[in-house]
Order: C-alpha cells, then sequence, then structure tokens
C-alpha cells in the first residue's frame, strides 16, 4: 500500500497530524501498536463509571480557549468542556508547614488570591503574572494564524522558574505555591525553563476545564474526524523499522508481519528512544543517538481509581494537590520516599443517575529498577493509606475498584519508564526538533516541543507545518484566530 | 588547558560523535561545506562540547559567528581565557 505520509504513534500528536495532514490534502496511514488509538488518553470504564489514565483536566477549554481553538483546527466535533470550580479548581494543600489556597482561575482572581495570602510578596506575584504573560504574547504556537517560524534551533535559553523565583526573591513557601503545577509538565523548577513552564501554566490559569465522557470523548472524536477523513489506521500493528530507498531517502515503514506501508514521508509520534530502534545503524550520528538515548524521563505514576457514594464534598469542582513538603523539586526524583511525594486526588465532575462518582489517588512514582518487580499492592496499599489520611471525610465512601503503577504507564505509553509527560523539557537536555537529518523523517509529539495534550497539538500543526509547508498550515490554523 | 589541549579535545570529540574523519578536522574547514555539520547538528555539537569541557557555551553570543573549525577553536581558547580572568 502506497500513501503521501506514513504517521507512526496513534497518540493525540500522532492521530492530530494524520488529521492535519488529511486536511491538506494528503493520503495519510496512521499506525499504533495498541490495539486502540489514543491509549494514554482513552480510558475505561469499571462498574458503568468512566476512569481516566491521562486526560483528567486542562486549560484552554473555555469559549476562545487555546486548546478549544486548536481542537476546531483539527475538525474534532462533539466535545463538551465541563468547567471546574472557577473559584479554585486546585486545592493546593501544604503539609509541613500547613498552607492551604484554592487556586482560581483567571489573573485577576488569582493575584487576588495569592495577594491576600502573601502581602509582602504582592511584587513577585506580579512579576511572576507577566512574566506567563510575556512568555504566552512571545509564542507563534499560543497565537495561531501568526507565521510559524521557518525553522527551529536551538531556543534553550533564559531562566529556569526556580532561577527566576530566586531572583524575584520569593520566599520559600510562594516560591512553591507557584512551582507545584511543575506536575502539570513533569520536568522539575530547577530545569524548566520559565518560558516552557509559563506556556503550559497560562491555559489553566485562564480556565479548567474537564470533558464530559472523559478521555474516552476525546478518543471518540478523533476517531470520528479520522474515519470521516479516510485515514488508513493500521491498529494493533507495531512498526518495526523504516524503510530506505537504495539512494538512503525515507521509502516507508515495516510493520510486525513484514508488510511494508510505502511513503516518501514518515513522521514518528512515539517516544524518541523507540525511533532510534527503527531507523538504520548509521543513519543518526552518535552524538545524536546518544542525546536520545539519555533524555530524562518525567515522573510515571501510581493511581487508585474507585467509586465515591455521595455528595464529593471538598472535591466538589476541585482537585486537591497535596505536597508534604515545600521541596516541589523532591517530587520529581525517585529517591524521595514514597510518603514524601505529591499527591493528587480528582473526582469525577459527572455523577451516575444512582449518585457515584469515579475517583482517583494518583502519585508520581517510578518503575522498579529490578526488572520483573512491581510491588503494585505495596504502591496501592500505600496510596490508599496516604488518601485516607488526606480525605478522612471522604474515605469511608470511596470502595477502591483498580490501580495503575508505573508498569501501566509503561505499556500505554510504550515506553519502559513510562514518564507521563514523556521525556523532560530540561534546559540542560534540550528535547529534539521535529526535523531529522534523514530527509523525509519527521518527530512529533509531546517529546518534541511542548508536553501535555497542548504539547502534542500543537507539535502536529508544526511537524504538519515542516512537510507541507507554512503557508497551508497557517491558512488552516486562520480560523483558530 | 594548553591551547593545543583544547584543540585536540574539540577534534577528538567532533570525529567521536559525528563519526568524521580525523583527516578532515583542518582548521580551515568549514562546519557546513567541508565537514557536513549542517544547523540540525548544532544542538549537539554544543552539547557534546559543553560536556567535555564542563562549561556552558550556549548563551555565548560569539557562537553564532563560527563557520570554521578554526573558529571554534578560537571560541574556545576565549572562552577558558575569559573563565580564567
Amino acid at each position: 500500500m502506497s500513501f503521501d505520509v506514513v504517521v507512526v504513534g496513534g497518540g493525540v500528536s500522532g492521530a492530530g497530524l494524520a488529521l492535519v495532514l488529511g486536511r491538506l490534502g494528503r493520503r495519510v496511514a496512521l499506525v499504533e501498536a495498541a490495539g486502540a488509538l489514543l491509549p494514554l488518553v482513552r480510558g475505561f470504564v469499571r462498574e458503568g463509571l468512566h476512569f481516566d489514565t491521562g486526560f483528567h483536566y486542562t486549560g484552554g477549554l473555555g469559549p476562545g480557549g487555546i486548546l478549544a481553538r486548536y481542537f476546531d483546527c483539527l475538525g474534532l466535533s462533539g466535545l463538551s468542556p465541563l468547567p471546574l470550580d472557577p473559584e479554585g479548581f486546585d486545592r493546593l494543600r501544604f503539609l509541613d508547614p500547613a498552607f492551604e489556597l484554592c487556586l482560581p482561575c483567571g489573573q485577576a482572581r488569582i493575584r487576588e488570591r495569592l495577594g491576600a495570602a502573601f502581602p509582602a510578596e504582592r511584587g513577585a506575584i506580579e512579576a511572576y503574572l507577566a512574566a506567563i504573560d510575556r512568555a504566552v504574547a512571545a509564542s507563534p504556537f499560543l497565537n495561531p494564524g501568526r507565521p510559524l517560524p521557518q525553522t527551529l534551533t536551538f531556543e534553550a535559553s533564559g531562566p529556569t522558574l526556580a532561577g527566576f523565583l530566586d531572583g524575584l526573591g520569593a520566599g520559600p513557601l510562594l516560591a512553591a505555591v507557584l512551582s507545584l503545577h511543575c506536575l502539570l509538565h513533569g520536568t522539575p523548577p530547577g530545569e524548566i525553563l520559565l518560558s516552557d513552564h509559563a506556556r503550559v501554566v497560562a491555559g489553566y490559569l485562564e480556565s479548567a476545564h474537564g470533558l464530559a465522557g472523559g478521555g474516552a470523548a476525546l478518543a471518540r472524536s478523533f476517531e470520528q474526524a479520522l474515519a470521516a477523513q479516510g485515514t488508513s489506521l493500521h491498529l494493533g500493528r507495531e512498526a518495526r523499522a523504516i524503510v530506505l530507498s537504495p539512494a538512503g531517502a525515507v521509502a516507508g515503514v515495516r510493520l510486525a508481519g513484514g508488510e511494508v506501508l510505502s511513503a516518501p514521508a514518515v513522521a514518528a509520534a512515539i517516544h524518541p528512544r523507540r525511533l532510534l530502534g527503527l531507523v538504520p545503524e548509521g543513519v543518526f550520528r552518535p552524538a545524536y543517538r546518544r542525546r536520545l538515548h539519555g533524555l530524562p524521563s518525567t515522573p510515571s505514576a501510581s493511581v487508585l481509581f474507585g467509586v465515591l457514594s455521595g455528595d464529593p464534598g471538598p472535591l466538589a469542582g476541585k482537585n486537591l494537590l497535596l505536597s508534604p513538603g515545600i521541596d516541589v523539586e523532591a517530587h520529581f526524583s525517585p529517591r524521595t520516599p514514597p510518603e514524601r511525594r505529591a499527591l493528587y486526588v480528582t473526582c469525577g465532575l459527572e455523577a451516575s443517575a444512582d449518585g457515584r462518582r469515579a475517583i482517583e489517588v494518583i502519585a508520581p512514582d517510578y518503575p522498579s529498577p529490578a526488572p520483573g518487580e512491581d510491588d503494585k499492592a505495596g504502591r496501592l496499599a500505600r496510596l490508599e493509606a496516604r488518601f485516607a489520611a488526606a480525605c478522612p471525610e471522604l474515605a469511608p465512601r470511596v470502595r477502591f475498584v483498580d490501580g495503575a503503577t508505573p508498569r501501566t504507564f509503561a505499556r500505554l505509553l510504550n515506553d519502559p519508564d513510562g514518564g507521563l509527560y514523556g521525556v523532560r523539557h530540561a534546559a540542560e537536555a534540550p528535547v529534539p526538533l521535529p526535523l531529522t537529518r534523514l530527509p523525509g523523517l519527521f518527530l512529533s509529539g509531546q517529546n518534541v516541543l511542548a508536553p501535555g495534550v497542548l504539547g502534542a497539538v500543537v507539535s502536529a500543526f508544526v511537524t504538519a507545518s515542516l512537510m507541507c509547508g507554512p503557508e497551508p498550515v497557517r491558512r488552516l490554523l486562520e480560523k483558530a484566530q | 588547558m594548553t591551547d593545543k589541549e583544547i584543540v585536540d579535545l574539540v577534534n577528538k570529540t567532533l570525529a567521536e560523535e559525528f563519526e568524521l574523519d580525523p583527516a578532515s578536522l583542518r582548521p580551515e574547514a568549514g562546519f557546513a561545506e567541508d565537514l557536513g555539520l549542517d544547523s540540525l547538528d548544532t544542538v549537539d555539537m554544543i552539547i557534546v562540547l559543553e560536556q567535555a569541557f564542563r562549561m556552558k557555551i550556549r548563551d555565548n553570543e560569539a557562537i553564532r559567528g563560527i563557520r570554521t573549525l578554526g573558529d571554534l577553536h578560537a571560541f574556545l581558547i576565549e572562552a577558558r581565557d575569559a573563565r580564567g580572568a
């Protein structure tokens, strides 16, 4: 079978790229090793309730929000965003020192709420919010319809988030409050550039939404749009090699079983480490191979999935983000004892007819260094004990029905580290660019441009613009202005 | 580090990391036209040199003017002097 482009990897970015390329008139084949698209994001159903594994809540889905506009440009339909409580969507709770703050949506409210909690540090709060605005304003990707850069180069410069907050003279508690959302991109405050951090959190500070039907609804929307477009789907098929012509150009992708999908261009929306196994030795230089191999991962997680009967109380329209100490950096290290890591509790925005809701308890976690060992029971028992201590008013009404560990996420993400946000976007270890030195081979996804659903979607448009030229992509994005 | 040690470390690093023929590593060799290293290789080059020399060079504006291997040698010698100063 012959195509214009083969996209390897059917996560948000690969499926999104297939949609963009289809809209630009390309014949596209999309290959996904799992049996269905968006394996991380789609979640699962248990006892009639939907549970999410990858998509819980996001910024930018309000009216005119950046993610809503990008979804629109992908041709996704049937999505119903459900707002979290705009007066406080994330309950940030520190235990030592004891401190709690409900983070609201909207800069004015945030300024007021933070200013009331840290009256002596209003200047630092103001400077932080202004820096976020500047980073957003400077980004061609967060201002769709502006010309996309023709070449992407090494842009890792400027202060890290921790360096910036330090320079402002922010006290340790305020710095921890402003850094805790590093959990939304998986790179610690001492490593993430302020500008990268800003472009992730800006959307959340504007609005926070879940989706009716959760990640499954997002997966269904992608499936419908791809079907309407006639994309050739190859599900449950693992890509084994990128096939080269005798002249050394990209010629297609060989699947497990030997079938070859022929195309003069291939886009890999998979983990960069996995890409190395698909490309013949000698194509990439040792420096590049070593860099991709050495990219550090974002944290994986352990998750408890439960059924809550009755009123969600403190979790109504709010997530609980608990940090035992104010050392946010510690949440990103496997050496931190599990009980000192962050805990995130989220409750479904939708209840079943008989008043039950999905509830999830999530903590950063890491694969066991010893292969074969997982200790799922131990990991989940620790989570359950921490949840009971953090939410004593809810615990008696929660029955846990399943759990996931880093091994689960390694399977869903098709990478042994199971890092929820892929590789770290660390100032010291730059992520790969969407272009490679093999003509016709491109990269896409959260490991390339920016993490999360928004990063993956934007990355799809950027890779498409490198493949098809910036002007057709800009026109596609024009209606998102 | 002496000037010669810097030159040798640059050449050894580039030969290994970019599979370049050591004989091609003459000071007048242009990165693009003679060594076949393009803008995509720039990131990798900066990273391997930062690791080899244990110093940060990516924010140094002078890096943009580097065209030949000799330019790179001179840049790193100057960076050593600036650090020592």
